[in-house]
């Protein structure tokens, strides 16, 4: 079963996306700060959806540092925010994010991306 | 009852002494001749004080250059507005709006200037742009878990729902989707008012985006039995332009056209002028009666026209295209036959040199470094050889030097414009000797990676570096200097 990390702060969005992910099958662990998400990075999950605003760590930094960790620089990280300016979707790609998606997502595009990282990731 | 001649001269007098604005005399030195109250209180200096001292003394930042600058600016149009920075005697200094006047008696010529704090008006500005991007954020949290519940319930995940629920939650996530766009909406608009938007400017052909834009609508046109048409000159139609933005207006009109025409077709032309490129977009939908065509502009301004598409705008798109063009450059309009004749909205695109959208965007970075005391060089790679004209193998290879310039250099080249044979390069920060060092392993690089294709077209790759304040110290010399050729 896939293993998908979700960092968020607000916990009914938190609460929504377990329900959805566990529903369609996944192995769903939650970190509500970036110092939790940065321990749970550590054990291995093979996606991760990052908020931006964070306590503690935020998500630009956190991206950062789990693309420059070699335990966790191969793991695909979609960052999900309520930033929805081009400058940000490119600073977000600039530190080493995979996907960017736009609070509140499309359902259907949440899971298409999912999808596609985790196909991408098996056959690697 | 009038006034005698002496009367008049003792009002004017009275109301330039108590007016709240401030106003300075000057003569063509810079010399203080007369100062109001206003001048006085808000400098913290006394009118006499004031009188003994030059416009340099209040205006450490007006440089001889600058001076006669506007001097020269005044004795052609008589006037000249500007935003400036004045130093108080407490040493604070003090944003205003200026206003010089010249006048002259015989001739003496005279300079007269009014001026006035914005301190108040920019913090308002900015303070009312930060509560619309946090306003937006915290928008869309909770936004973001009723659209996830309601789909999650709308998809069945939550339990079995029948027909009539279902109908309801559609309705209630459609309503959700144009808050959203709502708040994308307000967050352009309030960038765009406060002068916040950066464009990102790049070398782009105009027919492609137009293209892409009217492909995404191909479903759309279908669905409604539509015919959308495009007519693009032949060939290229290359302007240096923010690729997003110009989709953004492009997707704005053709949507504006679908949503108001019931039937008929929508035309997508680009026609290429000398100086600019005029696009537009004309259908034969309801049309606007004159006195609207303005007001389609304004904000929230939605002329009470019901769309065929049942979709509801939110009142900023055609603000924010006008807000677009206009930091391009351009001008946007709306023309109509009137109300039953189909409406047609043009904007046009200024065509400009590479080197001038260059120089344009580092003269704004310039002056921040000359202000800050820094330093910035400008590096200027060329092909040259017998193919230089435009062709996609030359372009192939621009973009693959812009790939190597952005790597090497890293967040440092906030400024990379590709010209049609040259990648011209702004380096925030850096003094000539850092540049060469980092152009030379550029070019290294790319001798090495590009040595066939370089070959093949018969083209060497050269670049020239001109640095800031190393071989100009002033700001216009050094701009002036960068695509000169050295003389040696």
């Amino acid at each position: 079963m896939p293993k998908i990390l979700l960092i968020e702060d607000d916990p009914n969005a938190l609460e929504m996306l377990r329900f959805r992910f566990t529903k369609a099958g996944y192995d769903v662990s939650e970190a509500l700060d970036g110092d939790e998400g940065l321990l749970k990075a550590l054990r291995k999950p093979d996606l991760i959806f990052l908020d931006i605003r964070l306590p503690k760590i935020d998500g630009w930094e956190l991206c950062r540092m789990l693309k420059q960790e070699p335990r966790t620089k191969d793991i695909p990280i979609i960052m999900l925010t309520g930033c929805s300016q081009p400058v940000q979707e490119s600073y977000g790609k600039n530190c080493g994010a995979d996907g960017y998606i736009t609070k509140p997502w499309d359902p259907k595009q949440l899971m298409q991306m999912t999808k596609l990282f985790l196909n991408k990731r098996s056959k690697a | 009852m009038t006034l005698s001649a002496e009367e008049k001269l003792a009002l004017s007098m009275f109301a330039a002494e108590k007016t709240s604005e401030g106003v300075l005399g000057l003569d063509t030195e810079g010399r203080i001749l007369f100062a109001n109250e206003s001048a006085s209180r808000m400098l913290g200096y006394s009118v006499p004080q004031l009188g003994a001292q030059d416009i340099f003394y209040i205006a450490p930042e007006m440089v001889p250059v600058l001076w006669k600058e506007l001097w020269k600016e005044l004795r052609e149009n008589d006037r000249f507005a500007f935003e400036f920075q004045l130093q108080a005697a407490s040493g604070a200094s003090l944003q205003v709006d200026i206003l010089t006047h010249r006048l002259t008696f015989g001739q003496r010529e005279l300079g007269c200037l009014f001026f006035h704090d914005i301190e108040d008006r920019k913090r308002l500005q900015s303070l009312h742009q930060e509560f619309v991007t946090n306003v937006s954020h915290e928008l869309r949290t909770p936004m973001t878990v009723i659209r996830e519940g309601i789909s999650q319930v709308s998809e069945g995940l939550r339990g079995e729902i029948n027909d009539s629920q279902k109908r309801a939650l559609t309705l209630a996530l459609s309503g959700i989707e144009r808050m959203g766009r709502m708040i994308d909406d307000l967050l352009d608009m309030s960038k765009i008012e406060a002068g916040k938007i950066a464009l990102r400017r790049e070398r782009l052909d105009l027919n492609a985006i137009v293209r892409d834009v009217a492909s995404a609508f191909q479903a759309v046109a279908e669905d409604r039995r539509m015919d959308l048409r495009v007519t693009t000159p032949a060939g290229p139609v290359t302007l240096y332009a923010d690729h997003d933005r110009l989709v953004q207006v492009l997707t704005n009109l053709v949507g504006n056209s679908f949503k108001y025409t019931e039937k008929g077709h929508i035309q997508i032309e680009i026609a290429s002028q000398p100086h600019e490129v005029l696009c537009s977009v004309m259908d034969t939908g309801i049309g606007v009666s004159k006195d609207d065509l303005e007001k389609m502009f304004v904000k929230f301004e939605q002329l009470g026209q019901v769309a065929f598409t049942g979709e509801k705008g939110t009142g900023l798109g055609l603000s924010i295209s006008r807000g677009i063009v206009e930091l391009h450059k351009g001008r946007i309009w709306a023309e109509s036959a009137g109300a039953g004749k189909g409406s047609r909205v043009l904007f046009t695109l200024p065509r400009q040199s590479g080197q001038d959208v260059f120089l344009e965007q580092l003269g704004g970075l310039l002056h921040d470094v000359a202000r800050r005391g820094g330093s910035l060089s400008t590096v200027d790679f060329k092909f040259s050889g017998n193919g230089t004209k435009e062709n996609a193998s030359l372009s192939g290879l621009l973009c693959e030097l812009e790939n190597m310039v952005r790597k090497q250099t890293g967040r440092m080249s906030d400024l990379v414009i590709r010209d049609v044979d040259a990648l011209h390069v702004g380096l925030q920060s850096m003094v000539k000797k850092e540049a060469e060092r980092i152009a030379g392993q550029i070019l290294e690089t790319a001798r090495k990676e590009l040595a066939r294709k370089l070959q093949t077209l018969g083209m060497t790759l050269t670049y020239a570096i001109t640095s800031f304040p190393e071989d100009a110290a002033q700001e216009s010399a050094y701009l002036a200097k960068i695509f000169t050729p050295e003389d040696d």
